[in-house]
């Protein structure tokens, strides 16, 4: 038996030790649980106003595209009426790599304060002056749009709102866009925090000409449309594409013959929600033309770029096969440039398009 | 007094870090702060002393073949309680310790004690081997973490706890901070200017004066015999 005490003596320490580990680890759970809330408390206090909630249990996670998240979470007082919220997101990346950051807004969605979270690898001394108060003071109150403004660093744009520290432009960079990324990320997401009350954006949205929509399917849906003889407004086809989604789709017919479809569809959500997209294509399923319901609430003089013509239509001519349906900024084989200054409407229209296409393809059989 | 001894004999000479450049990892990373390095030290103290006790209890039912992953169970059982007990009750030391303190499971330094002591002497005198070894650790991260915040951030964090905190101004606003102290090869700079330091001090007392301490009893001479045994761990 001289294999007993090589494998019985590691195997008694061995439970030892588990059993030393179970009195101990328990023992200590609700103390680190507690160390654990009192630390994220204790981050979120320093940029969010005086709250009696818990706003990481009421925290909302959101996709940002390439794997990236961002988390929100909601500040609300005694009574839990909404005081504005916190925004955890990466920024871009700073001269040491990736810089996490955790904005605070108040409720009508102006910056409050704003902290760089552990795990950065900024210079120390020049790049972490970014954290410094006098720097940071720049930001409170600013929000999403500042007239005559961008969120850009002084360097690279006169009106930029951020004056950069001298000696770590990159970071600042990251954290202008940074903050500026939670403010969008935020206006995006509020209409899903419970009562969070949203101020109607300050938006010359009255002086524009109101287009019914009517008008706008007047004036645009024979444009996208292949040539045709019939009215195709005169026949349109409702057709449920599940999970309460639905689209219309209008036939373009020659000489009685169908020459092409469009269809009347939301598209993913963009910064303001879905975006209605008025999509044409031929019978061989190229895109004849697009065009943009108004009423959508991308952002003005941001979002509402991507009703510029000139860049819908680009997409005429494009199949579903012609690419990924992404702007090229995201995927060297997308279809199309994204707008700048409208990213993120620009990949839902973009999606939204590609969506349609594929709408036409599986149901322009019905048509006919 | 040879209990006292013991515990002597590890200070002065601070063999581990300065003479052997084992535990350098934890004394490097923690040293950014008199408090890090503090709180690394009672961590490496309580690991070392607890383990080296175990060790040497176990010593005699351990089969020699067995013995390092024996060690390195007790080790870590140790480190993974400091582990625990630092995130519960320090959390902003646990924060800046971060990985280091779970490295010390593996660390060189606690097990080449372990190895060289405990598994070949008494549990008492062992326990104070621990001791020494940890307390004369202890002295050098503090001193360098000291030198490190002073130089570098030109304060003495000595008490960090929750929001209880007690950090002097030293220097700051006088001289300016040389970030470079807070960054790894400030650690390096400290660390290999009080290595030279104390050489020299050692140079300038005199073998004679050292002699009047405990000898070094890294090697005694069984364990040499044990080395040359070919069913030996090592």
């Amino acid at each position: 038996m001289k294999w007993v005490k090589p494998v019985a003596v590691p195997a008694a320490i061995a439970i030892a030790s588990a059993g030393l580990l179970c009195l101990v680890g328990p023992g200590t759970d609700a103390r680190r649980l507690a160390a654990d809330r009192d630390h994220e408390l204790a981050r979120l206090r320093a940029v969010l106003p005086a709250f009696s909630n818990e706003p990481a249990r009421e925290a909302i996670e959101t996709d940002l595209g390439g794997g990236r998240k961002a988390i929100l979470y909601p500040a609300r007082g005694p009574g839990g009426e909404f005081l504005g919220l916190a925004v955890e997101l990466p920024a871009p990346p700073g001269y040491g790599g990736a810089v996490t950051l955790l904005v605070g807004m108040d409720a009508g969605l102006k910056v409050i304060d704003y902290t760089v979270l552990p795990g950065h690898a900024e210079t120390p001394g020049l790049g972490t002056r970014v954290f410094e108060d006098a720097w940071r003071a720049q930001f409170r109150g600013k929000g999403l749009v500042e007239p005559g403004r961008t969120w850009k660093v002084q360097r690279d744009d006169p009106d930029g709102l951020v004056d950069q520290v001298t000696g770590a432009t990159i970071t600042s960079r990251s954290i202008a866009r940074g903050v500026e990324l939670a403010l969008m990320t935020a206006e995006s997401r509020i209409r899903e925090i419970p009562g969070a009350v949203v101020e109607e954006p300050e938006t010359d949205q009255a002086s524009r000409p109101v287009v019914t929509e009517e008008d706008f399917l007047r004036e645009n849906l024979d444009r996208v449309l292949p040539a045709h003889d019939n009215r195709p407004a005169g026949k349109p086809v409702p057709i449920d594409l599940g999970g309460g989604k639905n689209a219309i789709l209008y036939p373009a017919r020659l000489a009685g013959a169908l020459v092409g479809v469009a269809v009347e569809m939301e598209s993913p959500p963009g910064y303001g929600g879905p975006i209605r997209l008025l999509v044409g294509a031929g019978m061989d399923g190229a895109i004849t033309g697009v065009a943009i319901f108004p009423g959508h609430k991308e952002n003005p003089g941001y979002g509402d770029r991507v009703e510029d013509e000139a860049w819908l239509a680009g997409f005429v001519g494009k199949t579903l096969g012609s690419g990924v349906w992404k702007p090229r900024a995201e995927d060297p084989a997308g279809v199309v440039d994204a707008v700048s200054g409208a990213t993120v409407s620009s990949r839902a229209v973009v999606a939204g398009v590609g969506d349609a296409l594929a709408v036409i393809g599986e149901y322009k059989v019905k048509v006919e | 007094m040879p209990v006292l001894k013991e515990i002597a004999r590890g200070i002065p000479e601070e063999k581990a870090v300065l003479v052997c450049l084992f535990g350098l990892c934890p004394a490097l990373a923690s040293t950014t702060s008199a408090f890090n390095g503090l709180g690394m030290a009672a961590s490496v103290v309580f690991v070392l002393v607890c383990s080296s006790l175990a060790i040497s209890l176990l010593e005699p039912v351990v089969a020699p073949g067995a013995r390092i992953p024996c060690a390195v169970t007790v080790i870590a059982t140790f480190v993974t309680i400091v582990d625990l007990v630092l995130h519960a009750f320090v959390f902003q030391l646990w924060l800046d310790l971060g990985i280091y303190v779970p490295l010390l499971a593996v660390s060189c330094f606690v097990l080449c004690r372990v190895g060289a002591c405990a598994e070949r002497r008494g549990v008492l005198a062992s326990g104070m081997d621990a001791l020494g070894m940890g307390l004369g650790f202890t002295l050098l991260v503090v001193v360098a973490g000291a030198i490190r915040e002073i130089l570098g951030s030109g304060t003495l964090t000595i008490w960090q706890m929750g929001d209880s905190l007690i950090r002097l101004s030293v220097l700051e606003g006088r001289i300016a901070k040389a970030v470079v102290m807070i960054l790894p090869p400030g650690a390096f700079l400290t660390i290999g200017t009080l290595l030279a330091l104390r050489n020299l001090l050692i140079e300038r007392l005199g073998r004679s004066s050292l002699a009047r301490l405990p000898a070094e009893r890294y090697d005694p001479p069984d364990r040499r015999e044990r080395c040359t045994e070919p069913s030996s761990p090592s």
